[in-house]
């Protein structure tokens, strides 16, 4: 359980950070970590010792994170049967970083986590490998597809 | 403004944000609980299995206990025979008898092992050493006689590589073997190998007693297929063996038995000893005891006898 709450503490920034940007709501991406976090604190027997601690409670609060946008989105798309989070953009031109959080929305799922967790948890490339179940090259290639994305939309946001 | 300042920009309301490890524990259910959550202990699957336990408890015991209004619950749940027997056993033995015949003696093998003479190793080239028993030409030598709770029996003994065989007839002695005069063990028999007859062979474990288990069908089979014995428990046992503790698996009760010598003549070192109980007294454990009382080994049976 210290081992636990060790990575906890020193991942809190990164997971924190990491279910921000990808649910775009601070206070929901804190419930998403705890719960996340619970969930590996529950299941901690489920550790085999294969791979770091680290990882395993990583891959446990991403899972948790999508576990939560997939209930926003549906929540949403019920309460308000519009596509819900990804239709913003257009209507959000010059308001920094809405636009930038709009545009990163519109990446595919593995682009963004895998920039999300290169940037907010500064992993490596063999790290992100091991919690999106790709290989290293996949990897590299999705952070250059994301970034290239990225900056061309920002380029037409800020134009 | 660079890329990374932008999407550090993302993530700005999460910087006031501070850790709750306390918070993580309490949705774990590991805080302010010493006990699994309620809704835990009462997961519908594990309430359907112990309301259905208790109704096949329930009417197990409704039912024993409709046959036999006059005895408590564990009588209801255990005991399916009229009979009972002691749990401190203490045959009464009658005559030793040493049946002698003409021209029997032991002699030695090669391998060390004790035969009867009138079993002379048959010519079995490289094997000669070979000890043979050829049933029904061997003799057998009643060793124990005598009666438990009302109940007769005798044990005989005969010698068969590489081990000693115990014989086993309750009530009257059975018939010879066919064409012969030697007494027949009917009702039952087991090899005895025991610590100090004999060496282990490729790493067996040898105990200090042996147990044989027989049925001798005396009485009738009641209603519910199950007869009402007795049981009967024998075996041999290490010289060090005083008494010997037969654990009950069912009704916890413990039958003890005191070993008994051989009678003169018998050229082992070996003691008898021998048990009479209900057939669903089954036990499950057997603990031979020295002179002192201290237990030499608790031997779980791999299956209840």
């Amino acid at each position: 359980m210290a081992e636990l709450e060790c990575v906890y503490r020193a991942q809190f920034k990164a997971f924190l950070q990491t279910a921000t940007a990808y649910l775009g709501d601070a206070d929901m991406a804190k419930d998403a970590v705890q719960e996340g976090v619970a969930n590996a604190i529950r299941n901690r027997g489920g550790y085999r010792g294969e791979g770091t601690l680290e990882a395993w409670v990583w891959k446990i609060v991403l899972n948790a994170i999508r576990s939560h946008h997939r209930e926003r989105a549906h929540g949403l798309l019920l309460a308000e049967g519009v596509p819900a989070l990804v239709s913003e953009a257009a209507s959000q031109k010059g308001h920094e970083p809405d636009a930038v959080r709009a545009a990163v929305r519109r990446l595919p799922e593995r682009q963004r986590l895998a920039l999300f967790l290169r940037f907010y948890a500064d992993m490596d490339y063999a790290t992100i490998a091991e919690l999106l179940d790709v290989s290293e090259g996949t990897v590299g290639a999705s952070l250059n597809a994301a970034r290239k994305t990225l900056r061309g939309l920002l380029a037409e946001v800020v134009a | 403004m660079s890329e990374r300042a932008m999407m550090m920009q993302l993530v700005e309301a999460a910087d006031p944000l501070e850790p709750d490890w306390q918070d993580a524990l309490r949705r774990a259910g590991y805080l302010g609980r010493r006990f699994p959550r309620r809704r835990e202990l009462l997961r519908p699957r594990r309430v359907l299995v112990l309301v259905a336990a208790a109704l096949v408890l329930i009417y197990a015991v409704a039912a024993v206990a409709a046959g036999r209004p006059r005895v408590g619950p564990a009588h209801w749940l255990f005991d399916r025979s009229d009979e009972t027997y002691p749990v401190r056993q203490m045959p009464e033995l009658g005559g030793w008898v040493l049946r002698k015949r003409s021209g029997v003696e032991f002699v030695q093998s090669k391998k060390e092992l004790t035969c009867i003479a009138e079993l002379r190793p048959i010519d079995l080239g490289p094997r000669s050493d070979v000890c043979i028993d050829r049933v029904p030409a061997i003799t057998a030598i009643p060793v124990l006689r005598g009666s438990v709770a009302g109940h007769r029996f005798e044990i005989s003994t005969w010698f068969s590589d590489p081990d000693l065989t115990l014989g086993f007839d309750a009530g009257e002695p059975a018939d010879p073997y066919y064409g012969t005069n030697v007494p027949a063990p009917g009702d039952g028999w087991g090899a005895v190998g025991i610590r100090g007859l004999r060496e282990p062979v490729d790493g067996e474990i040898l105990h200090w007693v042996s147990i044989t288990a027989t049925y001798t069908g005396e009485g009738p089979i009641t209603k519910d297929g199950v007869g009402r014995g007795p049981k009967w428990l024998f075996g041999a046992a290490n010289p060090k063996v005083a008494r010997v503790d037969l654990e009950n698996t069912n009704d916890g009760t413990v039958v003890t038995v005191p070993t008994i010598a051989p009678p003169k003549g018998l050229p082992v070192r070996v003691r008898f000893w021998v048990a009479a109980l209900r057939l669903d007294q089954l036990v499950h454990t057997v603990v031979p005891r020295d002179k002192d009382g201290d237990a030499l080994e608790h031997w779980r049976l791999p299956t209840a006898v």
